[in-house]
């Protein structure tokens, strides 16, 4: 087998995920105007979906900046989420090699991020009434 | 993996976050102490650095840092500026609006990025070392934020900066693709094979433009004035001194370390960068007015010359960088200082009209960083410069010792020296006998800013007439490369 | 013995930095001792290089390891040549002191920067490491730049920058051609005497001797490298341009002969005509349009252009007569220039407040100040190198030695002093002999000094003395032409 042969192959269950997707995207669609029924239409219920905001009017509409804090704060600790998964998987082969070294770094990690927890805090970052 | 490699760039952060930690507890009266506090934490530092030097190199981190002379000494340089820059920021302070204890936590962050990139041996900690610097100077540079020049140097500090990491990530891929390794000491093993994919060129080549975008020479020059001009004086004084120095570590390691066989074939390109870079920078300084922005394309110039010690690709040409920085820091820490204490609202060469009357100490100080940087002797500039032309011809006389074709960059580079001697003597001018200065009031000079201020002319007078020191300290730290 | 006089001159200058800034007189008074130290210990330098058995042989002052990765040595060294200009510095320093005798404002920095510029002057004369010559011949451009443009009259700014950065071209022209040198020898050493030894090849000293040469020629003047001495030297206040001319530019023509000259001796030979054609056309050039110059000042500068081509034609004579003019006429035209300069600059434009010729005419300045018109008449027969001035014998030598080489050239150089002795005549009776409308009492005019006096008398006298007794000098001069150091030079010319 050539080595691009063998490199491309790899890719087939990407191949057959993108297959299946698409199937159950059109199949569900297809599905739904065969068995459903046919509901009465309104222009509001014709309208895109934007997580509950009016998708039409002025770009520009003010948002309280607690919004975006605490958007970034979410963020922040949601990365925190997404390290922790992937060093848990390895923690234990890793831990019967260097213990110290795979502790340590998520202590330091966290520890890091603790104090950056504190200094939102106490600057009020948490705070809504303000 | 051993942590004591790592001492002294987590002592640094550990600064940092104390600092981030005392500031929420401190009355906003005291937080000029957390500067002076800061200053003193990186002196510390500074001190416990000459207990790590000798020793052989070490690598650690998985192959990825790198503890060995060359290291140490930018390490030691960076610690310097910072000390230098914390004190700036605590004669700037009232400037700043708010978040005075953040600005000293992100500047001791955007040191400690700094010097990992010293130690860098591997594309991925070039990388987040880089990302580390960067991101923190998004911040710095745009502090000021209801100054509106200095939001704009932020933004383009931004847009250009992610640029040039598009750059970088685009080179590091290539180079991962066809080395599969990041690693230096990896790549090097295999530099011969390496050497036969153009992708591997073009990965090297793309790096390299990264790294000219921190070191502000061609063909990424273009942000520096504008971003010096805008950004608040000590986060100037911290971009035109440790920055370059970073981006010139980082260059060295790359072409010295990761990809030796290559290096040898671009001394070509690297003078045209030089070259262009240095008449760039000296011709648009002619013009300016605003001292930062004229600092700004002097600094572009610099980066020139220092680039000819690249381009000669030889180990007195990389210890001719070593100092040249060595002597750079101190020459502009001066220069920032007197900025930053004078100009306080009038950054026009002009405001400085009358200032050897106002205080001898500010204009004598200012008057000798600019003769340094002009280059003439014997302050540190000059020896700087007379060191960087020897690689140079040393260069050339390898090549062909006989024709004048090998020696034209020297050429070059003395006419741009000769040209900035036009702008920085213009300063000279106007400190010294501008006609009816506006205002002759005396400058009271604080204490913090005597000192290092102090500090700094010593050094620059001592770096042009005693060199023997740090010069053989920068040829030992250059052993680290390969040529 | 004269490793003293750098140091003492910048001991000076320090000295006067750390004087309180009001006292104008003991900053004057600091000034001319110090002046006078530096000239005492040329003078018994000097003296004690004569009775010493050295012959013409470099005889080292100092000399200790300063940056030893680089093996550049803090050296400094003697022979005749350099001893030769020592005095004409020392001689020039203290009677440029005492022509600054009136200067009222700043006086302490003035003084100090002067200093400066003294010692850094002597530091070039006596610096036989390469590195070293040239960090004194940099270190003279700050006190020039600054001594023109704060204490200088007409366009100063202008004048000074001019100045400073055509001296800057030249010493970068020179560096490059100093470091390729160190690395090409291959001997990593600066020193003088090691890398005259060496044998560059033919190739490289074809284009480095032009490069050294003509960087260090510009501060002599060389032509078509000259504009700047006209404008710098009228820029400048009285001392200022008694130092250009006198000392300045003779830091070119002997940088041009001890370094260029000395190390690449057969790139010297390859350009030996076209160096002296130039020096030629400086000569008549700069005496013709020193013919039609209004402002005295300028007349004066284009004289210091025209002179100082003698001295560059007698180096490329490359006879040892021919070599012994040229450094006979660097002293002779450092100390005539300099009283030119002095009488106009100080005696004249302080007192007249003009230096037009043709406002002066009307002023008979010859019964307003019978001493400045004297003294005039006296520097400008020496000038036109009259016998008994030191001018004649230097310039005697340098178109005997000429004549053997360049014959027809040196016939122009002949029209250039007939020129020469046009132009001062002219100058003569239009500044100073016009019959003049305006009665002498009209105006008011302060007496001559007498620190002017004592200077006046030490220039005159330094320039009769050499004219009558010449063999002081040439007793200094010709030995050294001998020393092994000028050999190659001389040996390949025609002698």
């Amino acid at each position: 087998m050539k080595v691009a042969d063998y490199q491309l192959s790899q890719y087939l269950p990407v191949l057959i995920l993108g297959i299946v997707a698409v199937a159950f995207a059109a199949g569900t669609l297809l599905l739904s105007v065969l068995v459903g029924k046919r509901g009465r239409d309104s222009r509001i219920k014709d309208t895109a979906y934007e997580c509950g905001m009016l998708p039409v009017g002025a770009g520009g509409t003010r948002l309280s900046v607690k919004f975006y804090l605490v958007a970034m704060l979410f963020i922040l600790f949601d990365i925190e989420v997404v390290f922790l998964y992937p060093w848990a998987v390895i923690f234990r082969s890793e831990a019967g090699r260097e213990p110290g070294v795979i502790l340590g770094s998520m202590i330091g990690f966290m520890l890091i991020l603790f104090i950056g927890y504190l200094y939102a805090l106490k600057k009020g970052a948490f705070d809504w009434k303000h | 993996m051993n942590l004591s490699l790592l001492t002294l760039e987590l002592g640094v952060i550990g600064l940092a976050l104390a600092l981030l930690l005392i500031d929420l507890w401190t009355p906003p009266a005291l937080t000029g102490r957390l500067g002076l506090a800061a200053a003193i934490g990186l002196l510390l530092i500074l001190a416990l650095s000459w207990n790590m030097s000798g020793g052989p190199p070490v690598v650690g981190c998985g192959g990825m840092f790198a503890r060995d002379g060359l290291a140490l000494f930018f390490k030691r340089l960076f610690l310097a500026v910072g000390v230098l820059v914390v004190l700036m920021g605590v004669e700037y302070r009232e400037r700043l609006a708010l978040g005075f204890g953040e600005f000293n936590v992100i500047l001791l962050i955007a040191l400690a990025g700094m010097m990992f990139a010293a130690s860098a041996n591997d594309f991925v900690l070039l990388f987040v070392a880089m990302e580390l610097m960067s991101v923190s100077f998004y911040v710095l540079v745009s502090f000021q934020r209801s100054r509106l020049p200095s939001l704009e140097a932020g933004v383009k500090y931004l847009i250009l900066s992610a640029l040039a990491a598009a750059f970088l990530v685009f080179g590091i891929a290539l180079i991962f693709g066809v080395g599969n390794t990041t690693n230096f000491a990896a790549l090097n093993a295999e530099g011969v094979r390496l050497a036969q994919d153009k992708l591997y060129w073009l990965g090297l080549l793309m790096v390299l433009l990264g790294l000219a975008f921190k070191i502000a020479a061609f063909p990424l020059q273009m942000w520096a004035p504008d971003v010096y001009q805008g950004a608040p004086t000590p986060v100037t004084a911290l971009l035109a001194i440790g920055s370059k120095a970073a981006g010139f570590v980082l260059l060295l390691r790359v072409l010295f370390v990761a990809a030796p066989v290559l290096a040898a074939h671009w001394s070509k390109l690297l003078m045209l960068a030089s070259a262009v870079t240095i008449l760039y920078g000296n011709l648009c300084a002619i013009p300016q007015r605003n001292l930062k922005r004229l600092l700004g394309y002097s600094s572009i110039a610099n980066a020139g010359y220092l680039l000819l010690g690249v381009a000669a690709v030889n180990a007195s040409g990389a210890a001719a960088v070593l100092y040249y920085l060595a002597g750079y820091l101190f020459t502009l820490a001066a220069a920032f200082l007197v900025i930053c204490v004078v100009m306080r609202d009038n950054e026009d060469i002009g405001a400085l009209a009358g200032l050897s009357r106002r205080s001898p100490l500010l204009a004598g100080a200012l008057a000798l960083a600019m003769v340094s940087l002009a280059g003439v002797p014997p302050l540190a500039g000059f020896l700087g410069k007379f060191l960087l032309f020897r690689a140079l011809i040393e260069r050339g006389a390898a090549e062909s010792p006989e024709s004048f074709r090998s020696y034209w960059l020297a050429g070059v580079a003395v006419i741009g020296v000769v040209i900035s001697l036009y702008y920085y003597f213009a300063v000279i001018r106007v400190m010294y006998w501008a006609k009816d200065p506006p205002d002759l009031s005396p400058i009271i000079v604080p204490a913090r800013v005597q000192i290092p201020l102090a500090v700094c002319l010593v050094a620059m007078i001592y770096l042009g007439v005693m060199p023997g020191a740090v010069l053989a300290g920068a040829t030992e730290a250059v052993k680290a490369l390969k040529f | 013995m004269l490793a003293w006089t750098i140091l003492i001159s910048f001991l000076g200058a320090a000295a006067l930095v750390l004087l309180p800034a009001e006292s104008r007189r003991a900053a004057r008074h600091t000034a001319l001792l110090t002046a006078l130290a530096g000239l005492a210990c040329a003078l018994a330098g000097a003296v004690q290089y004569e009775r010493s058995a050295a012959s013409g042989t470099p005889v080292d002052l100092v000399n200790f390891s300063w940056i030893a990765d680089l093996h550049i040595h803090f050296h400094l060294a003697a022979d005749g040549v350099s001893i030769t200009l020592v005095l004409l510095t020392g001689i020039a320093a203290v009677a440029g002191v005492l022509f600054s005798w009136n200067i009222e404002r700043r006086t302490r920095e003035f003084f100090a920067l002067y200093l400066a510029l003294i010692g850094s002057v002597y530091g070039v004369f006596l610096s036989f490491d390469l590195f070293l010559l040239f960090v004194f011949y940099e270190l003279a451009i700050i006190p020039k730049y600054f001594l023109i443009a704060v204490w200088g009259s007409t366009r100063r700014e202008y004048g000074a920058m001019k100045l400073a950065l055509y001296s800057l071209v030249g010493s970068a022209m020179v560096l490059v051609g100093l470091i390729a040198a160190y690395v090409v020898s291959g001997a990593q050493t600066f020193d003088l005497t090691e890398l005259a030894k060496y044998h560059f090849p033919a190739a490289f000293q074809h284009w480095a001797f032009p490069l050294v040469f003509v960087g260090f020629a510009i501060l002599a003047g060389l032509w078509p490298f000259h504009t700047w001495a006209p404008t710098g030297h009228v820029a400048a206040p009285t001392a200022g341009s008694m130092l250009l001319a006198g000392v300045v530019m003779k830091l070119g023509a002997y940088g041009a002969l001890r370094v260029a000259m000395t190390l690449f001796p057969e790139g010297l030979r390859a350009w030996q005509n076209e160096i002296a054609l130039l020096a030629v056309i400086g000569i008549v050039y700069g005496a013709t349009v020193a013919l039609v110059q209004r402002d005295l000042k300028f007349v004066i500068g284009y004289s210091s252009v025209s002179h100082m081509g003698f001295v560059l034609l007698g180096l490329m004579t490359l006879s040892k007569i021919g070599l012994s003019g040229a450094v006979l006429q660097m002293f002779s035209h450092g100390i005539i220039a300099g009283l030119l300069f002095a009488v106009v600059g100080r005696m004249v434009y302080d007192r007249a407040h003009t230096r037009d010729l043709t406002e002066l005419q009307p002023m008979n300045l010859s019964a307003l100040a019978p001493f400045a018109a004297v003294t005039f008449v006296i520097a400008g027969a020496a000038s036109m190198g009259l016998p008994g001035f030191s001018g004649f014998i230097a310039e005697l030598q340098v178109l005997a030695g000429a004549w053997q080489v360049f014959p027809r050239l040196t016939l122009l150089a002949g029209v250039g002093i007939l020129v020469g002795i046009a132009f001062m005549v002219r100058v003569w009776i239009k500044a100073f002999f016009a019959e003049g409308d305006i009665k002498a009492s009209a105006i008011p005019i302060e007496p001559i000094s007498m620190p002017e006096r004592a200077g006046a008398l030490v220039l005159l006298g330094t320039t009769v003395l050499i004219g009558l007794w010449p063999g002081l000098l040439l007793n200094l001069i010709t030995p050294t032409l001998n020393s092994t150091l000028f050999q190659g030079m001389v040996k390949g010319g025609p002698q």
